[in-house]
């Protein structure tokens, strides 16, 4: 299993637009060295100090942590009630991928929930960066990974809904159940550790009717 | 959820909501407080670059030596570049953020062509760019040189050893022979791919045109006593460049 933590990227946030202004403030500072006047200096080192910190540190350390750019930042300030309420559906949305991906992996709907409360868990400790598409990524990895590896096999009967998905693996039961989630075959390559190939070649079950 | 569950599931599902919900604003909290530490960390090196500088300029000021003027020359060029690097960067961006229009018309009497008929009248608009960076680079250190000299003649002699007006004239001609190096150089080089291109196109006698016939070459008879030759052109494969041979 593959649930690796995005590897964070230093340099994301420098481009020409910041190296630019990194440039200015060097050039004010300069300036300032060379001129005779001390009030004049003074100013320009003022200048060059305010451009470099809101120009190039700040983006750049922001960038680097994973933050969102400051502009959005603001944005998302003045505008929590919908920014909770985006957060709210892509959370319901989360939690029920979750609970499907680990009920058709265990078989087992208490054992599922508890196991993707170990995965949220997980994920919270270890995370480390912006709340978004690659952390819900992060979440589902871990709770497929928990899933699979998951060494209790509840018993089932004839009757259970999901008696068809008992003769096949695990992780070909993640596999299905990752795909009736809409899941990009390549994001189920990389979370399962399995060669894209492979993942590919699981072929979905056919109805009952069909049979 | 698809399924039915029961009572006890229901509250597992519920628990397990605020589990996720509280998890994710656990994320957040540690991510706001990463973030303020970082910025505090960047305010903090700023402040510590700042004083440096005004440090640095301290040292500069107390100086007596010839060391002074050689370091405040030296800096009056790091501004020049930096200038020079800054107008670099942002020429794309202002270039992108101009509204597209069209050029208007050069009239007779407009400035730019009056520019143009000076240029041409003083062989410059026709010149190799090396000699056109050279005449502006020239006149420029004329124009400096008169310029100190008046300075110098109508200041008081107190004002005189202020190294400012001379070195901002190093500065400012150091900077202009920069920019006017790098548009010859562009210039240069647009002119090579000029060249190559007027090389790689077929001369203009050489005509290809699409047929859907079946391949075949007729040579019909002119009045004028030349041929023509019609090809019928298919696709295939980029063999590369191709030479070709015409007999007469």
């Amino acid at each position: 299993m593959a649930c690796d933590l995005p590897a964070p990227d230093r340099r994301a946030g420098i481009d020409k637009r910041r190296v630019g202004f990194a440039v200015m403030a060097g050039t004010l500072a300069a300036v300032g060295i060379a001129l005779d006047t001390t009030q004049a200096a003074n100013l320009l080192f003022l200048a060059a100090g305010l451009i470099f910190a809101a120009g190039f540190g700040i983006p750049v350390a922001t960038a680097a942590e994973g933050g969102p750019p400051i502009g959005k930042l603001v944005v998302a300030l003045f505008d929590r009630e919908h920014e909770r309420l985006t957060k709210r559906a892509l959370e319901d949305r989360l939690l029920d991928t979750l609970t499907v991906v680990t009920g058709d992996v265990t078989l087992h709907e208490p054992r599922a929930i508890r196991l993707v409360g170990q995965a949220v868990e997980q994920a919270a400790a270890r995370w480390r960066g912006p709340i978004g598409p690659a952390l819900y990524n992060y979440l589902l990895c871990c709770a497929v990974e928990l899933a699979v590896q998951d060494p209790w096999d509840p018993p089932i009967g004839p009757d259970h809904p999901q008696v068809r998905l008992k003769d096949l693996t695990r992780p070909e039961r993640a596999i299905l159940a990752l795909r009736r989630c809409k899941v990009d075959a390549a994001d189920i390559a990389k979370m399962l550790d399995w060669p894209l190939k492979d993942v590919v070649e699981v072929a979905d079950l056919r109805p009952w009717s069909e049979r | 959820m698809e399924r039915a569950v029961n009572g006890d599931d229901s509250e597992s599902m519920h628990k397990l909501r605020v589990d996720v919900t509280t998890a994710v604003r656990r994320v957040e909290r540690r991510l706001a407080v990463r973030l303020v530490a970082t910025w505090v960390t960047v305010l903090a090196l700023t402040a510590g670059l700042v004083t440096a500088g005004v440090l640095a300029r301290g040292y500069i000021q107390s100086l007596t030596s010839s060391w002074r003027p050689l370091l405040v020359s030296l800096l009056w060029l790091l501004v020049a570049i930096g200038i020079f690097l800054i107008i670099s960067l942002a020429w794309p961006a202002i270039l992108n953020l101009r509204p597209k229009r069209k050029p208007p018309p050069v009239r007779h009497h407009s400035w730019v062509a009056v520019v143009r008929r000076f240029a041409r009248r003083f062989a410059l608009g026709d010149s190799p760019p090396w000699l056109r960076v050279l005449a502006v680079t020239a006149g420029l250190v004329t124009a400096g040189v008169v310029a100190l000299s008046y300075v110098r003649w109508s200041t008081a002699p107190s004002q005189l050893g202020s190294p400012s007006a001379p070195l901002l004239l190093v500065g400012a001609v150091a900077l202009l022979a920069g920019a006017l190096a790098r548009i010859a150089f562009r210039g240069w080089r647009t002119s090579q791919e000029r060249h190559q291109r007027r090389l790689s196109e077929p001369p203009g006698d050489f005509r290809a045109e699409p047929h859907t016939s079946p391949v075949e070459v007729t040579v019909e008879p002119e009045q004028d006593g030349t041929r023509t030759f019609t090809v019928r052109l298919e696709p295939h494969p980029d063999p590369g460049t191709q030479t070709v041979h015409m007999n007469p």
